[in-house]
């Protein structure tokens, strides 16, 4: 990298990072707007005062940060004030975005998160990393006073899961993960179809989700970027350490173990698994048993319902036969006694029978389920009301245990039976052992 | 007896195995795995990847066996990590031994993973030096070691915590509020008193308040009230976080009566009333009513949500006294409420809606009564499709075509042949038949056709269309008859919409001998259309095609034409095509085909395919086009 280059126009704190990071915590951190209740204060209406700004910062910003982010940019009574990334072209990138959206130079950046929580300026932090720091950034997050959102998956492991919805709550966070198809109204409706018993008694959930797979192969070693400019260690956080490899830092972190989130299943599963869930009331529990047939995972729920993981052959093209292709990609299909329904990120919904249709009539052509829009409006709401946001960290937690145990499944090719209580795999210690990873140092979950 | 006892057991194991599956236990080592080579290479000179992959390894495999090997490289800035990942899945007693020890050799940043293990492993004989480390001057590992008292969660961790409040760190008070919860109630209240309030920064002091309120349980409900009664928002934040979680129904009657003091600012009545819905109690449901009742706005919009919430069956006269309210938010509130009651106790109050004087209210009963599928409000909305209010009519239909069945149809019928609301009556009817397709509709829609006022037909005729069927089909032949000119204008443009293939001979006779232009061009549309849903051969299909392009004369059908050719792969559609290769018009469309054709052609005759293909390339610009002409090239 040249040394010649201009230094990073960022705000350097003359003292020292640690030091900065306890003045700030000692000054207080709390929520920078008056707390004015009435809903269409609260942004029900898209009426938010003014004075009531909500101060965000987000961390590790690309494709799908940059959707999520637009979207909160666009909420009344929501300030984007600082970027933190590893990347400097990612810093100066969202800052320069950001800056041109408001009219001056005014967004601050970071390279080391641990700066940007430290600002007592800051109510609401966006997540967008890779899979490995979003339980990290959420913890850390959550101890520093923040409210979070983060992109899914949650936690490389079950314990850092269970760690993410542990901190949220202790230190009484509003936490929402990405998981936007919970505020999607094809989604909210065929769930309340499932549960309504409008197709009788539900005895199958299918999920649909990206064949999983994964490896601990390093890619070859490359130089190591000055840290400004990349910086490496910060990106690898928790995880154990490689060489550099600019592949890793672009994208191509997915199918290595190391960072990605079971096995794979936790790509497509946390939102099809956490949907699955949903229908089977099951949002504070998990299946109890897990075992590989072929081409799916396949779970069954203590209450006798079946949840199976249906491996896509081509999830962005023809999700035929275990899917209708034209509900969209992370498809869902709710099958009861009497009858069935099917919805995707299409925004369509596809009923086993006229009956059914009518359910459906008066639904409102639903957005792409891949739009946040209304899922980030259901955080900032909660942000000012304290009220859970529709998928909060108790949701995140079970649905992703859900995901992790049925990878892990996988992984092994036999049968395993899990005890929802103690989050813990039955007479199979092996399988336990799979649940957590320890942290790289300074790093604590 | 004994032998039955004997098989009753063996019979409840076999069960047993059954239910387990085959979750037999799995032991550590697993079959296979070879801990003395892993060690074997953490000993070596092997390099990083080698080593880190046999802590990987150890850590699913690995036993005590492994400890003396994993408990050498604490100390080792690149490989502490990777003995930890190990260490702390083996979790036996000298590994935890080793990690203790490695606190008072380790340094830098390998120390403060090891605290963090230590932390992990919940190692109560750590405390000690873990609070001498917290009270040292090394900054980092004070705050893995705060971390790591917290995780040990122990009356000792706990007061060596407390003991270094004098110098907060984050990670201090992070200790303190997960130490707490490990500990006996009355402690862990006491630690939360400790820091909620100055000098604890804002967010713990509201952490620490939300978790000494759930801490007391029921006996937290006063200190709920308190910051709830405050000035400051803050602590009412947090007191409303544990509101929502602090469980009991006593609590929720502590709650509720507060609600009904009245002592209460308006923006904490509004976050208490959110609260009690969330609670689901259906204690509060008085409290709530009695807030709904007297309040309006933005308050009485969430206290009907809340009643929503706790699904309390009293509330729902109310909810039907204000789905028709000014306010939008409180009328939307209180229709979910209506609709989405489970049980037919909102059947009821819907239905005395309909006798309200207010239309907004009769619209609203008919939207309810299809949202809840009210078969029992039939006869209401009968009554309401001839509502003077033209918007009530429309809703009233608009539910009866979606909950209706066959016996509305002759009703549905008459209102339609009225002159009354007719695109939603025959909305309803057109609803009915797609839900039901019983033929009696359609021949009940026929024996009213001939009768019927000239509006009304052009809509049966609609419905007709939609209906199918020969019944249908004939009563539609009959009407390009009839005297009316827009009568028969509108059955011919009927069956050139007709979506089975049984309308084809009409609609030949009709582009043979068409009374306009206008007609021939839709009855060749049709026709074109139709000629692919034909379960016949190719060439009975190529046939009819070839006989329906005589007549076409304008590009645009010319080009229906081709689409249809390019679903019947034979040799001579293909030869159809290719004459069009020459028309400029038509030539991108042409090619198109051909290539489509061809394509399926190819396995059985290569060399027709291939001779055309090459005028294919001749005749277009589109390079992915010739591309794939060029693949069928012999």
């Amino acid at each position: 990298m040249p040394s010649e280059e201009k230094p990073t126009p960022e705000p350097a704190p003359k003292i020292s990072r640690r030091s900065f990071l306890h003045k700030s915590f000692a000054a207080g951190t709390v929520l920078s707007f008056p707390l004015v209740v009435p809903s269409r204060v609260l942004g029900l209406d898209g009426a938010v005062a003014p004075n009531s700004k909500i101060a965000l910062g987000a961390i590790g910003i690309q494709g799908r940060g940059s959707q999520v982010l637009g979207a909160m940019l666009g909420e009344p009574g929501v300030q984007f004030v600082a970027i933190c990334d590893i990347q400097r072209k990612q810093r100066e990138a969202i800052k320069n975005m950001a800056d041109k959206r408001y009219g001056n130079t005014d967004c601050g950046m970071h390279r080391d998160l641990r700066e940007l929580l430290a600002r007592p300026d800051i109510d609401a932090v966006l997540i967008a990393t890779g899979d490995r720091w979003h339980s990290m950034g959420s913890i850390m997050a959550a101890r520093a006073g923040k409210d979070v959102y983060t992109e899914k998956p949650v936690g490389t492991c079950v314990s850092e899961v269970q760690s993410v919805d542990d901190t949220v709550r202790r230190h009484a966070r509003v936490f929402q993960v990405g998981t936007q198809r919970r505020s999607i109204s094809n989604f909210q409706t065929a769930v309340n179809i499932a549960q309504s018993g409008k197709i009788g008694k539900v005895h199958t959930l299918h999920a649909g989700i990206v064949r999983p797979g994964g490896g601990r192969g390093w890619l070859p070693e490359q130089p190591q970027p000055p840290k400004e400019e990349v910086d490496w260690d910060l990106w690898l956080g928790a995880a154990p350490w490689r060489p550099y490899n600019a592949g890793y830092v672009g994208g191509g972190w997915r199918g290595h173990d190391d960072f990605d989130s079971g096995f794979g299943v936790n790509e497509w599963g946390s939102h099809t698994v956490d949907l699955c869930q949903w229908a089977n009331n099951a949002d504070n529990t998990v299946p109890i048993e897990y075992w590989n047939e072929p081409e799916k995972i396949v779970c069954r729920y203590a209450n006798g319902v079946k949840l199976v993981l249906e491996f896509l052959k081509d999830p962005f093209g023809d999700r035929s036969p275990q899917f209708i292709t034209s509900t969209g990609t992370c498809p869902v299909r709710y099958v009861g006694d009497e009858g069935w329904v099917e919805t995707g990120d299409s925004g369509s919904i596809e009923v086993s029978s006229p009956a059914l249709k009518s359910e459906i009539l008066a639904l409102k052509r639903a957005g792409a389920g891949t739009d946040p829009g209304t899922h980030t409006s259901n955080f900032f709401q909660c942000v000012r009301s304290r009220a859970l946001t529709n998928a909060n960290s108790i949701v995140m937690r079970h649905s992703h245990i859900a995901c992790h145990a049925a990878g892990i499944a996988w992984k092994l090719n036999r049968r395993l039976t899990f005890d929802p209580a103690k989050e813990m795999f039955v007479n199979d210690a092996e399988a336990n052992r799979m649940l957590s990873r320890p942290t790289r140092e300074p790093w604590k979950i | 007896m004994k032998t039955k006892h004997r098989f009753t057991l063996l019979l409840t194991a076999a069960m047993l195995c059954l239910q387990m599956g085959s979750a037999r236990a799995q032991q550590i080592p697993p079959a296979g795995f070879s801990e003395a080579k892993q060690i074997e290479v953490l000993k070596s000179e092997a390099g990083f990847k080698e080593k880190q992959d046999a802590c990987r390894a150890l850590a699913l495999g690995g036993t005590k066996e492994a400890v003396p090997a994993l408990a050498a490289l604490l100390g080792d800035e690149k490989l502490s990590h990777m003995a930890r990942y190990a260490l702390e899945q083996i979790n036996d007693p000298a590994g935890t031994t080793a990690l203790r020890e490695a606190l008072g050799t380790a340094k830098g940043l390998p120390l403060v993973g090891v605290i963090g293990s230590v932390g992990t492993m919940r190692d109560v004989t750590a405390i000690a030096p873990l609070t001498k480390i917290l009270n040292g001057g090394d900054a980092e590992a004070a705050d893995a070691a705060a971390h790591a008292l917290g995780r040990i969660g122990t009356a000792a961790s706990a007061k060596a915590l407390m003991g270094a409040l004098a110098k907060p760190t984050p990670m201090l008070y992070d200790g303190i509020l997960r130490c707490a919860e490990s500990l006996p109630a009355k402690d862990a209240a006491a630690l939360y008193d400790a820091i909620r309030k100055p000098p604890a920064p804002q967010p713990i002091r509201m952490a620490a308040l939300r978790s000494a309120i759930i801490a007391r349980g029921e006996q937290g409900a006063p200190l709920l009230i308190e910051a709830l009664r405050g000035n400051d928002h803050a602590p009412a934040l947090a007191a409303i976080q544990a509101a929502r979680e602090l469980k009991g129904t006593g609590v929720t009657k502590v709650l509720a009566t507060e609600l009904e003091s009245g002592k209460l600012a308006a923006d904490r009545q509004l976050l208490l009333v959110q609260a009690l819905g969330n609670r689901r109690d259906k204690v509060a449901g008085p409290q709530l009513l009695a807030v709904a009742k007297k309040s309006e706005g933005d308050l009485r919009a969430m206290a009907v949500k809340s009643m929503v919430q706790i699904g309390d069956a009293s509330a729902l006269p109310f909810f039907a006294e204000m789905a028709a309210a000014d306010d939008a938010e409180v009328a939307k509130a209180a229709r979910a409420g209506l609709s989405g009651f489970v049980g037919r106790e909102a059947d009821a109050p819907i239905a005395g809606m309909f006798q309200s004087t207010n239309p907004k209210a009769r619209i609203a009963a008919a939207e309810l009564a299809n949202q809840r599928r009210m078969t029992t409000a039939i006869p209401q909305l009968l009554r309401g499709a001839g509502d003077a209010d033209a918007a009530v009519a429309t809703a009233s239909l608009r539910t009866l075509g979606e909950i209706g069945g066959n016996a509305e149809a002759p009703a549905l019928i008459k209102i339609l042949t009225s002159g009354t609301s007719m695109p939603a009556a025959e909305g309803a009817l057109s609803a009915i038949y797609t839900r039901t397709r019983d033929a009696s509709v359609g021949n009940a829609l026929s024996a009213a056709l001939p009768t019927a006022p000239v509006p009304a037909k052009l809509g049966l005729m609609r419905v007709l269309r939609r209906v199918g069927g020969p019944t249908a089909l004939a009563t539609l032949r009959t009407a390009m008859s009839d005297t009316n000119e827009e009568v028969r204008e509108n059955a011919m443009r009927n069956m050139g919409e007709w979506p089975t293939v049984d309308a084809l001979p009409d609609l030949l006779t009709l582009a043979k001998t068409p009374p306009t232009p206008t007609i021939k061009i839709l009855a060749l549309r049709g026709i074109l259309r139709l000629i692919p849903l034909q379960t016949v051969s190719s060439a009975e299909k190529l046939s009819s095609l070839k006989e329906s392009l005589a007549l076409v004369e304008r590009p645009e059908e010319k080009r229906l034409a081709l689409a249809a050719l390019g679903g019947i792969p034979t040799a001579e559609s293909l030869a159809l095509v290719m004459q069009e290769l020459a028309n400029p018009a038509l030539r991108a469309e042409a090619t198109l085909t051909a290539v489509a054709i061809g394509e399926e052609l190819t396995k059985t005759q290569p060399a027709v395919v291939s001779e055309a293909m090459g005028l294919v390339m001749k005749a277009t610009e589109d390079k992915q086009l010739i591309k794939r002409a060029q693949a069928l090239v012999r």
